[in-house]
């Protein structure tokens, strides 16, 4: 080829890279241009609020959670503890978290408003107003879950599986958003982490939740696994250099080994005999699950874990969430243990709590919302959320036998205290083993759906440090479904 | 028929360029009322400018009626939005900068002058071989050091930035050699001094310029030679090159985490980054509004990063079409490349253009992230003297060739 033709060519790559270039920004800013803005580094921010009367921010019953008052001081509701419930949903007016009130600081701070409104308001004498964010928490509900919680750590998180709404959303410990200034002065103390929102950002521990997974991950990758039958001795040993399993504590003498070895014991070194799979999920017995995640592998797992949510990169408008990770490993020892939601499984209690809504919605994951409408001072709506799919996680017949398994595990398994009379409740009960100054000790999880055509509520219960699942998270989950269905009764 | 469409491109350069100043003054006017009284200043300074642009315009017709309109009015928006926005942080860096541009004209016009005279003008090539790379060894050990690299140098109390100008020799020394030859065994010279300029660049730590020149040789290279297995081998040995400097120096490990992810070292080495974003995101569609944006908080705002506050005050449509305006110098400039009237005029224009399209894309794409960020300023528009004079050089050097071009065709034409 010649030097022109050359030439022409070299044009249109340089055309091609520039085309990129400005495709690019435009992407780029149309997918992170809010996430960016509402930052808490932003200083555009802070400048602002002292030039606009910031709006206020309301439950969904229309319950005032945040306002600004005529001194242009921020305010909160005075009820201390439905204050404090929704603490880290509502946020704090110094950027210290990412509550609402740094996340729809566009909307609270009027930055979206448009020109024809800039200029009348520039025209005005007053300050200019900022718009009111009407958020889908219930704030009374998230005041009674906190109180479920009473006093213990943790996290409560409630949404509406079908459109994807939070209803409930409580964490603890919690800080009070009045005193923001006095802890940041060092005048008061606060509790380590108390400025995280557990339910989209705590990292835990899953426990037997994350069965949820290993059962997923079992039916895609090893076929009839539905039909099939393990053994359960309450016990598995594993050769303590190699990590291989050795066999369960039937098969294998403990007095025989000459070798050192590790154990993966059942919860309460219980004994569940001859299981099928669907009984191992509502019995939640630990050495089928072991045994499973050793036939499925870790790099399945792992893909299936993310499938699921588990590892995705949660890119949501209105919240900022973070999904959870699961680690490969190559030794079965630790295989194993993932697979029954230990070793070095990480979730939040929002990824749990989608998962089990798409389990309850035939596989489809809502995008979470939380801002349901903007409107101005003078009450015309500027932007009112819409309902839309986020990722498919599962398939539909997946979806029903999960569905299947939950319904039994709460009628007649580890979920038995979650049962309400008159509705379908599914569940799965999680104990999570944690060691704190040397001692273990266990959170208790509970993940759980109503499966009714009027309440599509999923719910995810995490009480650090509470004790079993099943007796601690469960009727906390069950007093929770009730106070929903008795207040719209 | 050809004299008619001529008549009618006068008269759509005139009408463009007045639009263009309108535009100017009006940001200028903006500035003036921005603090709620008449300010003069900023109108005062937008009427030089105007009247600077004017005065160039008039010359040009006057000395070199077969200049690009094209490219020129490109160029004229790019230097008018540059010093408004410049203007509008800092009055101060404005008037150095117009200042510099005053330079820079002078130079312009000097180069369009001299590519009538470029075969007498080639026999320059070792002096500016031999410069060149004295200049750049002596950066390492006279170099001042700013921002990390170590390529500045203080003259009469000025500092320059001689890469600036060394790589406008290099697109030079290219052009020279690769007009006769082809043969990679005859291209030692100008390769060899190519390799050797970029490797100071990399020892100096001006990562930046030294992939503009590296990458721009290649362009020059393969459009001279067509050869596309040492294009890539080259292309593969500069990839290598990254990775190597990956693994083996901490500051380039540095810009690839931060440009992976700025967020998390948000209070050290992701600041600038997450800045950057921030203003770009805050700006919206249509921008803050001139004197509106907050944009000083980011380091380097008038240098590298001026496209990030452009875009904050300007909005994200002013970015895509400032994108844009680039574009259509890439456009003019290449189209001059082709028109050139011998094959080394071709190859340096090719090269001119190759410079100001990298170093563009370079900087945009770092602001932006979709690229690691190395400091390289913005054409035209990033505050710096020797940048702008150099810009001004590429820019003289492509209109030259364009007059040239067109009047020796001309007289071609006259003559059969």
């Amino acid at each position: 080829m010649n030097t022109r033709n050359l030439i022409k060519t070299l044009l249109a790559l340089f055309l091609c890279m520039f085309i990129i270039l400005s495709s690019y920004l435009v992407y780029i800013v149309g997918k992170n241009g809010s996430r960016w803005f509402s930052s808490p580094y932003n200083i555009r921010i802070r400048t602002q609020k002292s030039n606009v009367v910031a709006g206020s921010i309301l439950d969904r019953n229309g319950i005032v959670l945040a306002y600004s008052d005529a001194d242009n001081m921020r305010q909160y509701n005075s009820d201390r503890s439905l204050r404090l419930s929704v603490a880290h949903i509502v946020g704090d007016n110094f950027g210290q978290t990412l509550g609402a009130e740094a996340l729809y600081a566009k909307h609270l701070l009027g930055f979206d408003k448009d020109v024809f409104e800039m200029i009348k308001n520039a025209d005005s004498s007053k300050s200019p107003m900022g718009n009111d964010c009407v958020l889908t928490i219930d704030a009374e509900l998230c005041k009674y879950a906190y109180n479920q919680l009473d006093g213990r750590d943790g996290a409560i998180i409630v949404m509406n599986y079908k459109t994807g709404e939070i209803l409930v959303s409580t964490s603890s410990p919690n800080f009070d958003p009045k005193k923001v200034e006095k802890y940041i002065a060092k005048e008061l103390e606060l509790q380590d982490g108390a400025m995280i929102n557990r339910t989209t950002s705590g990292q835990y521990v899953p426990g037997s939740v994350f069965k949820i997974v290993t059962t997923v991950a079992a039916l895609r990758y090893i076929r009839g696994v539905e039909n099939m039958e393990f053994e359960c001795t309450g016990e598995l040993l594993f050769d303590k250099k190699s990590g291989k399993l050795l066999g369960n504590s039937k098969e294998i003498d403990k007095d025989d080994l000459t070798e050192e070895y590790l154990t993966l014991i059942d919860f309460q070194g219980e004994e569940h005999g001859t299981v099928t799979l669907k009984e191992a999920f509502v019995k939640s017995c630990n050495s089928t699950f072991a045994k499973l995640a050793l036939v499925i592998g870790s790099k399945n797992l792992y893909k299936t874990a993310k499938d699921l949510g588990i590892g995705r990169e949660f890119l949501f408008s209105d919240i900022i969430a973070y999904s959870g990770s699961y680690t490969e490993s190559n030794r079965d020892y630790n295989l194993a243990w993932s697979g029954v939601g230990q070793y070095k499984d990480i979730v939040t209690p929002i990824s749990m709590c989608l998962l089990t809504g798409a389990i309850a919605n035939g596989g489809v994951v809502m995008e979470p919302r939380l801002l349901k409408f903007v409107k101005t001072h003078e009450g015309g709506i500027t932007y009112s959320a819409t309902q839309k799919p986020s990722f498919t996680a599962l398939s539909k017949s997946e979806a029903s036998l999960l569905q299947e398994y939950m319904l039994e595990a709460v009628k007649d398994g580890t979920g038995r205290r979650a049962a309400i009379d008159g509705y379908n409740v599914g569940g799965k009960t999680g104990t999570a083993e944690v060691t704190l100054n040397g001692k273990n000790k266990s959170h208790a999880w509970f993940c759980s759906f109503l499966d009714s055509e009027e309440y599509p509520f999923s719910i995810t219960v995490v009480v650090e440090l509470g004790g079993s699942g099943g007796s601690v998270a469960a009727p906390i989950a069950r007093n929770i479904f009730k106070k929903i269905i008795s207040s719209q009764e | 028929m050809k004299t008619l469409n001529e008549i009618k491109m006068g008269f759509s350069a005139n009408r463009l360029l007045i639009i263009i100043i309108l535009f100017i003054m009006l940001g200028f006017c903006l500035l003036s009322f921005s603090q709620g009284r008449m300010d003069a200043e900023p109108f005062v300074f937008g009427s030089i400018v105007s009247a600077l642009f004017i005065v160039v315009y008039l010359l040009m017709l006057a000395m070199f009626k077969e200049f690009d309109r094209p490219l020129f009015l490109t160029t004229i928006f790019l230097l008018g939005l540059g010093l408004l926005i410049q203007f509008r942080m800092s009055p101060k860096n404005a008037k150095s900068q117009l200042f510099m541009l005053g330079i820079g004209v002078v130079l312009m016009f000097l180069c369009m002058g001299t590519v009538k005279f470029n075969s007498s003008m080639r026999k320059l090539t070792i002096p500016i071989i031999i410069g060149s790379l004295a200049i750049m060894a002596a950066l390492l050990v006279i170099g001042k050091e700013s921002g990390g690299a170590k390529n500045w140098i203080i003259i009469g109390g000025r500092s320059f930035q001689p890469s600036e100008f060394v790589k406008i020799a290099t697109a030079f020394v290219l052009a020279h050699y690769l007009d006769t030859r082809t043969k990679l065994l005859k291209l030692i010279v100008p390769l060899s001094f190519a390799i050797i300029i970029v490797f100071l660049l990399v020892v100096e730590k001006d990562l930046g310029a030294a992939m503009l020149i590296a990458l721009t040789c290649l362009i020059m290279y393969f459009a001279a030679t067509g050869n596309l297995g040492v294009t890539l081998a080259g292309l593969g040995m500069g990839a290598l090159g990254a990775i190597l400097s990956y693994r083996f120096f901490d500051h380039v490990k540095l810009r690839v985490e931060v440009w992976q992810n700025p967020w998390i070292t948000y209070d050290s080495s992701g600041y600038q980054i997450v800045q950057g974003l921030m203003a770009i995101a805050s700006g919206g569609l249509f921008g803050s509004g001139l004197g509106l944006g907050s944009a000083k908080v980011i380091p380097a705002y008038h240098t590298d990063y001026i496209f990030a506050v452009i875009c904050e005050e300007f909005g994200i449509i002013a970015g895509v079409l400032l994108i844009a305006f680039y574009v259509v110098f890439i456009i003019r400039g290449l189209i001059i490349a082709l028109n050139a009237r011998n094959r080394f005029l071709m190859l340096f224009a090719l090269g001119c253009t190759t410079l100001i399209t990298l170093q563009s894309f370079i900087i945009i794409g770092g602001v932006i992230k979709l690229i690691p960020l190395t400091g390289i300023t913005l054409p035209f528009i990033s505050f710096g003297g020797s940048s702008m004079i150099a810009s001004m050089i590429s820019f003289g050097f492509l209109q030259g060739i364009a007059a040239d071009s067109k009047k020796y065709r001309a007289e071609a034409e006259g003559s059969t």
